[in-house]
């Protein structure tokens, strides 16, 4: 699983890398499942910190009131 | 000896008249003068003097009569008491007066009131000047107002319409801001106004406040005075915290306004932007809790969707590239059993031509040793045809000779006679019968024969 150091903007970062090799086929059928299962933990990492952010983000904004 | 020749003291004033009244001839004189002191009982009395480097020059009483007083209070109007005050510098329209109980005097008739006006005007701007030389102009217009001003230090008289407008209008807020006032009274028109404006001033400098408001009612122009005293602007000018005016004229600004912070034209008007202050600052919070949360809602929203496109490729592409290496397999399967196909077929063919060759092969092999056994057997003919030609056509010959040599004509013309019974020629007499028939034919002719006798032997060549 991903680290849990890492940031979202690293974790995208390498996603895209991941997705452009994909896309432009650079990837051989050996690496596919390495590859895919990366940027599939990468999603749901990516995912998962989009989710607490904004909770935590709103849960900030309404404490502020207003 | 007698005295010297000597004049009364008024027989001199007496001749000192007769010459200033010869001199003036009664007329009056625009005479340029500061107001040293004034005392009003029935008429108006001042002391009017000149300076120069600080020290008189000149000084001459001036009198305005009750009846001149009034013209002159209709044309001066409200600024009466600013013009004819102490310090002042004043344009009159007099005549000189010379009394031997009294001395030389000038009677007022007119005040020139656009005079006084232009001298508060030019005072105005040396007091701009001293303060640009100064560095002191712009001082408190570059201190930061705070974005929210709630604690004022407020300058002004007590009681006054113009406090009593500030509060109401700050008390009266809809949005229910509270403002903390603290009042430094202070005398804000006439005589000394300005010194207790300054005193006010140096005792806002030690509150803890936000900001120094000063506020006066409407009044005349030369009212403004003291607002712009030098001695004020420049403590005004050197405060720490933002000066707020609001001084209440229309047309002419103040040295104070112009050095202020934030200059306004009445109490109401600085009520109106203390509260807008702090409606515009709590209206930015909202705003900027709704970009907050807007901002943040579009980050999240084009961050979801970028995720969502890779998910949807992360779907998609691997499996398509399965597929299409899938595909190639196949192709290349099915590629590999056409090509087995057709070497399988030509492997087929191949057999099937070597089984149809090996039906006719034997009969070909057999054809083709027959033809070369023939072949073999016309050379070998063709050899001995022309070999043996020669010798055969030799031994023909010598065949021919001997059958020539044996032909019935000459064996019978050698002694030798056929003898045949019914036309069968015999050789030996084992079919013969006595009795029978029988012809021989001979070299030259035939006899016909009976029978008689016959004998057997042995085979001899004894008869022949």
């Amino acid at each position: 699983m991903s680290e849990p150091r890492t940031t979202y903007e690293k974790a995208y970062e390498e996603l895209e890398a991941i997705m452009q090799e994909l896309q432009e086929d650079k990837v051989s059928v050996d690496q596919l499942t390495t590859k895919v299962k990366r940027a599939a933990e990468l999603i749901t990492f990516c995912n998962d910190m989009l989710r607490s952010t904004e909770a935590e983000v709103n849960k900030i904004v309404k404490k502020l009131g207003l | 000896m007698g005295p010297p020749a000597f004049f009364t003291l008024h027989q001199l004033s007496s001749a000192l008249k007769k010459r200033i009244d010869e001199a003036t001839g009664g007329r009056a004189f625009w005479v340029k003068a500061e107001v040293a002191s004034i005392s009003a009982k029935r008429h108006l009395y001042l002391e009017l003097v000149q300076h120069q480097d600080g020290a008189r020059i000149a000084v001459m009483r001036g009198i305005i009569w009750q009846e001149h007083m009034r013209t002159i209070r209709e044309a001066l109007g409200d600024e009466l008491p600013n013009i004819l005050k102490d310090g002042a510098e004043i344009l009159v329209l007099a005549k000189v007066n010379f009394s031997p109980l009294y001395g030389a005097s000038l009677h007022i008739e007119q005040v020139d009131l656009s005079y006084s006006l232009g001298e508060l005007e030019r005072r105005k701007r040396e007091t701009i000047a001293t303060l640009r030389d100064e560095g002191l102009f712009d001082r408190n217009r570059l201190v930061p107002e705070p974005m929210v001003i709630q604690r004022i230090a407020l300058i002004t008289s007590a009681g006054s319409a113009a406090y009593n407008d500030l509060m109401q209008h700050l008390e009266a807020n809809e949005y229910g801001y509270r403002f903390h006032v603290h009042l430094i009274d202070s005398t804000v028109q006439g005589d000394g106004a300005a010194f207790q404006l300054r005193k006010a001033m140096v005792r806002a400098s030690t509150l803890t406040v936000d900001a120094v408001v000063i506020i006066r009612g409407g009044g005349s122009k030369l009212d403004l005075e003291a607002f712009n005293d030098l001695e004020l602007c420049r403590v005004a000018a050197r405060m720490d915290l933002p000066v707020i005016t609001g001084i209440g004229h229309d047309v002419d600004i103040s040295v104070l306004d112009m050095i202020a912070r934030s200059p306004h034209k009445t109490p109401t008007a600085v009520a109106d932007h203390l509260i807008n202050k702090c409606l515009y600052f709590e209206t930015g919070l909202s705003g900027f809790l709704v970009n907050i949360q807007r901002t943040m809602s579009e980050r999240f929203t084009v961050r979801k969707e970028q995720l969502s496109a890779h998910s949807e490729v992360l779907r998609l592409r691997p499996t398509m590239q399965c597929q299409r290496a899938r595909a190639y397999l196949n192709e290349r399967a099915a590629g590999l059993a056409r090509e087995v196909t057709v070497v399988l077929h030509s492997y087929d063919r191949q057999i099937q031509v070597k089984s149809s060759s090996l039906a006719t092969l034997p009969i070909q092999r057999l054809r083709h040793v027959e033809q070369v056994r023939i072949r073999e057997a016309k050379a070998r003919l063709d050899e001995f045809a022309t070999r043996g030609l020669s010798t055969l056509q030799e031994r023909v010959q010598a065949m021919q000779d001997a059958i020539r040599l044996m032909a019935p004509e000459r064996l019978m013309a050698r002694g030798f006679s056929i003898t045949r019974k019914q036309g069968t020629a015999l050789t030996d007499v084992s079919g013969l019968s006595i009795g029978d028939e029988i012809h021989t034919t001979y070299s030259h002719g035939r006899t016909r024969a009976i029978i008689q006798a016959i004998e057997h032997h042995e085979r001899t060549t004894d008869d022949l």
